[in-house]
C-alpha cells in the first residue's frame, strides 16, 4: 500500500515538475527579456526626456540664484528619477521570481507592469514640471489677511 | 504684436541649433520659431515592439507619407527623387542616420579644379576649425589618421565595425581599395550627459537612448541655458522688408491659426533647401516681386540631392549586421576624386550601411521574390536575416539651374501656405558616376564573399540633402547670399542652411551645414558693429 502511494506520488511529481518549468519559463524567457529591455528602454527615454524639459530657459536671463536653485533641483530630480527606474526593474524582476503558470497570462501581466510602470513615470514627470514651475515663480506671495 | 528681438531665427535644425548657441554669447535677443515641436524620445519607434511599422508611417523621413500637423506637402512628382525631412526642434538630424564625413578640401574648389560649376568663396581651411568645434558639441565618433582627409581627430573612439566591417573591410582590401572607420555623430561612450550607444541599430527613427547626437539634445539646451527664446508650432508664412529693403519680420501662424508679427533686427533663415526658398519665394512685395532677395533669379534654382545607390549583398555566415547603427560603420573614397577616364569628373562616397530590421528584410525579401510567402518562408528569411550589409553610393551632383524648388500652384499646407514643388532631373555627369558607383559597389561585394548581390539607384526615398537653392558667392548677379550668409539684396537678412553651397560634395552635408553656420556666426559677431555696411 506504501509502496503504490509512493509510486502514486513519484508519479504525480513526474508531471507536476515538467509543468513547472514550463509555468516557470514563461516569465523567465525570452518574452521577459524583451519585456525588461522594453522597460529600460522607455525608462532611458524617459531620463532624455528630463534632461530636454530641464533646458528652459531663465525668464530674467542673468538671476544667477535662481540658476542655481534651478540646478540642485534638477540634479534632485534626475536622481529621484534614476532611484524610480532601478526601483522598477527590481519589482520587475521579483515578478519574476513567481510568474503566473499560463503563458499567455504572464505576457498580459508583464505588459500591464510596463505599462503601470509607465504612468508612474508620467506622474513623476507631471510632478518634476510643477516643482520647476514653482521654483521660477518663486515663493508664494503672503497673503496679508492670512493668519499664521 | 510680440515684443522685438534683435535676432529671428526661422528653423531650429542642425543649422540654426548651432549658429544660436554660437550667438548665444553676444547676449542679444535671439528668438527662434520652429513649425514642429520638441520630440519626447518616449514616443521614438525604438521604445514599442512595432519600431519597423512605426517608422515607415508617423516616422517616415517623407513628409508625405508622415503627414504630421507640423508637415508641409511636397510635390515631388516631378521628380525620381523624393525629398526627405523632419519638421521638429532637432530638424532632420531626429531622423538622420548621423553618418558624419567631412567634404574633402577639393570640394570646395572644383571649378579651378575640374572647370564645372563654381567655386565656393570660403574653402576647407577656413571651415576648419569649425568642423572640430562642431564634431566636439555634436559627440563625433571615429578614428584618426584617415589618407583621404587633412589630418582631424574625433572627440570620441569609432563605432565598432562588427562582423558586417569587418567582412566588408576583407572585401576593400582585396581590392586594395581604400576605407576607413566613418566619422559618426554617435556617443561610443558616454559624453557630455548623453549614454553611450548600445547599438539597438534603429538610429533613423530617433535615438531614445540620446545617443545619437541629433541638434535638440547637442546644441539646443547649451543655447536655451544661456538665454536663447525658442518658440515651437510657429509656421512662418512671409518675411516682411520695408522700403530701404531691410528686413523687418515675419509673420507667422501659432499651433491655434493665429497670425502674429515678429519683428527684428535680423532675420536668419535656416529652414532647409526646400524650406528656405520655399519661405523666400512665398515673401512677394513690391520691392521683390519675384520673391524676397531674389534679384538674382537664382532663388530656387541649383537643386542638389546627392544620387543615391544602394548595393546590397547576403553573406553565408551570420553577421549580426542587424545590430549596430544602421548606416555607420566604414566609408569608402575610392572613387571621391575626380579621374576623367571614367567618364564623369568628381566623384562619391561608398558608405557602407548594416542590415535591415526584420520587417524589412522579409518585406523586400518577398518583394524581390528571395523569400516566398508561406512554405519555406522562415527558411529562405534565416539566410538573409543578420548576414546583409548594404553599401550606398552617394554621387556628388553638381548644380543645374533646370533643378529647382518653386510653388506649387495648388498644393498648400494646413495654414494655406503655398507648398514646394520639385523639379529635378539627374545629369548626365550624375547617370553615369551612379553607374559606376553600382558597379563598383557589387565588386566589393563580390570580393568580400557575398553570395546573393543586388544593386538598385537612383534610390527613390533618398533625398535627404537639400543643398545649393540660395547659393552663395561674392558675385550678386550669380548667388544670392554673400560669403558669410548675408542677402546680397537684404542687407539683415541672412541665410545659414544647406540652401547656401555652391556644390554638395559627395558626402552627407550635416557637418558642413553646421560648420558653414557657426562659420556665419563667427563672422557676424566679428562684424557687429558693421553688420549691415
Amino acid at each position: 500500500m506504501l509502496h503504490r502511494q509512493m509510486r502514486h506520488r513519484l508519479k504525480s511529481l513526474a508531471v507536476a515538475f515538467p509543468l513547472a518549468l514550463i509555468a516557470g519559463g514563461a516569465g523567465a524567457g525570452p518574452e521577459a527579456d524583451i519585456q525588461r529591455a522594453l522597460i529600460e528602454r522607455q525608462q532611458r527615454a524617459d531620463e532624455l526626456w528630463l534632461r530636454i524639459q530641464q533646458s528652459q530657459p531663465l525668464s530674467a536671463p542673468g538671476d544667477a540664484r535662481l540658476q542655481q536653485n534651478l540646478d540642485t533641483l534638477h540634479l534632485q530630480q534626475q536622481q529621484r528619477l534614476q532611484n524610480l527606474n532601478a526601483q522598477q526593474l527590481r519589482q520587475f524582476d521579483q515578478s519574476q521570481q513567481a510568474p503566473a503558470a499560463d503563458p499567455g497570462a504572464a505576457q498580459i501581466q508583464m505588459q500591464q507592469q510596463r505599462q503601470l510602470f509607465e504612468r508612474d513615470r508620467q506622474l513623476e514627470l507631471q510632478q518634476f514640471r510643477w516643482e520647476e514651475q514653482r521654483a521660477r515663480d518663486g515663493p508664494p506671495k503672503q497673503n496679508s489677511n492670512q493668519s499664521d | 504684436m510680440t515684443t522685438d528681438v534683435d535676432v529671428l531665427i526661422i528653423g531650429a535644425g542642425a543649422s540654426a541649433a548651432a549658429f544660436a548657441w554660437s550667438m548665444a554669447d553676444t547676449r542679444m535677443r535671439i528668438l527662434c520659431l520652429e513649425q514642429g515641436d520638441w520630440m519626447n524620445p518616449a514616443d521614438y519607434p525604438s521604445t514599442r515592439r512595432d519600431w519597423e511599422v512605426r517608422m515607415e508611417r508617423e516616422f517616415s523621413p517623407n513628409p508625405n507619407i508622415r503627414r504630421r500637423p507640423e508637415d508641409y506637402p511636397i510635390n515631388d512628382t516631378d521628380s525620381p527623387i523624393s525629398l526627405l525631412n523632419f519638421n521638429g526642434v532637432g530638424g532632420s538630424t531626429i531622423l538622420y542616420a548621423a553618418h558624419f564625413p567631412r567634404p574633402h578640401p577639393s570640394d570646395f574648389r572644383v571649378r579651378s579644379l575640374d572647370g564645372v560649376a563654381d567655386d565656393w568663396p570660403i574653402d576647407y581651411a577656413a571651415l576648419a576649425p569649425y568642423y572640430a568645434l562642431n564634431d566636439r558639441q555634436m559627440g563625433v565618433a571615429g578614428l584618426a589618421g584617415d589618407p583621404a582627409y587633412p589630418p582631424h581627430e574625433p572627440p570620441l573612439p569609432p563605432v565598432p565595425l562588427g562582423l558586417a566591417g569587418e567582412t566588408i573591410g576583407r572585401g576593400f582590401n582585396a581590392l586594395g581599395w581604400h576605407w576607413w572607420p566613418s566619422d559618426t555623430a554617435i556617443a561610443t561612450r558616454d559624453y557630455e550627459g548623453r549614454a553611450a550607444c548600445v547599438n539597438l541599430g534603429p538610429c533613423k527613427g530617433g535615438c531614445a537612448q540620446g545617443a545619437k547626437g541629433s541638434a535638440d539634445i547637442t546644441y539646443w539646451p547649451l543655447a536655451r541655458r544661456a538665454g536663447v527664446q525658442l518658440r515651437t508650432r510657429c509656421r512662418v508664412r512671409e518675411i516682411l522688408v520695408d522700403a530701404n529693403d531691410r528686413a523687418t519680420g515675419a509673420v507667422y501662424y501659432d499651433e491655434h491659426g493665429s497670425e502674429h508679427l515678429q519683428r527684428a533686427e535680423v532675420v536668419v533663415l535656416a529652414c532647409n533647401g526646400v524650406g528656405t526658398p520655399r519661405l523666400l519665394l512665398n515673401s512677394k512685395s513690391p520691392r521683390f516681386p519675384q520673391g524676397l532677395a531674389n534679384r538674382s533669379g537664382l532663388v530656387g534654382k541649383n537643386l542638389m540631392l546627392h544620387p543615391w545607390g544602394m548595393v546590397r549583398g547576403t553573406f553565408d555566415a551570420p553577421l549580426n549586421s542587424q545590430l549596430g547603427p544602421l548606416s555607420c560603420t566604414i566609408l569608402s573614397q575610392q572613387f571621391y576624386e575626380t579621374d576623367r577616364s571614367r567618364g564623369f569628373v568628381r566623384g562619391y562616397n561608398m558608405q557602407v550601411t548594416r542590415g535591415l530590421g526584420p520587417v524589412a528584410t522579409a518585406r523586400i525579401g518577398v518583394a524581390r521574390g528571395d523569400i516566398p510567402w508561406g512554405e519555406g518562408h522562415h527558411e529562405a528569411f534565416a539566410r538573409r536575416y543578420g548576414r546583409q550589409i548594404g553599401v550606398g553610393i552617394c554621387c556628388e551632383d553638381l548644380p543645374e539651374e533646370s533643378n529647382t524648388v518653386t510653388l506649387d500652384a495648388t498644393l498648400t499646407d494646413s495654414n494655406g501656405i503655398p507648398a514646394p514643388k520639385i523639379t529635378y532631373r539627374l545629369s548626365e555627369n550624375s547617370e553615369r558616376m551612379l553607374r559606376h558607383g553600382l558597379a563598383r559597389g557589387t565588386e566589393v561585394m563580390r570580393a568580400a564573399g557575398a553570395w546573393d548581390i543586388y544593386s538598385d539607384g537612383p534610390v527613390r526615398q533618398t533625398g535627404w540633402h537639400l543643398l545649393g537653392t540660395a547659393r552663395m558667392g561674392e558675385d550678386p548677379e550669380r548667388s544670392v547670399v554673400n560669403g558669410w550668409g548675408r542677402s546680397h539684396d537684404v542687407k539683415n537678412l541672412f541665410i545659414i542652411d544647406g540652401s547656401v553651397f555652391v556644390t554638395s560634395g559627395g558626402v552627407n552635408p550635416t557637418p558642413t551645414i553646421q560648420a558653414v553656420a557657426l562659420y556665419i556666426a563667427d563672422a557676424m559677431k566679428q562684424r557687429l558693429a558693421n553688420l549691415f555696411d
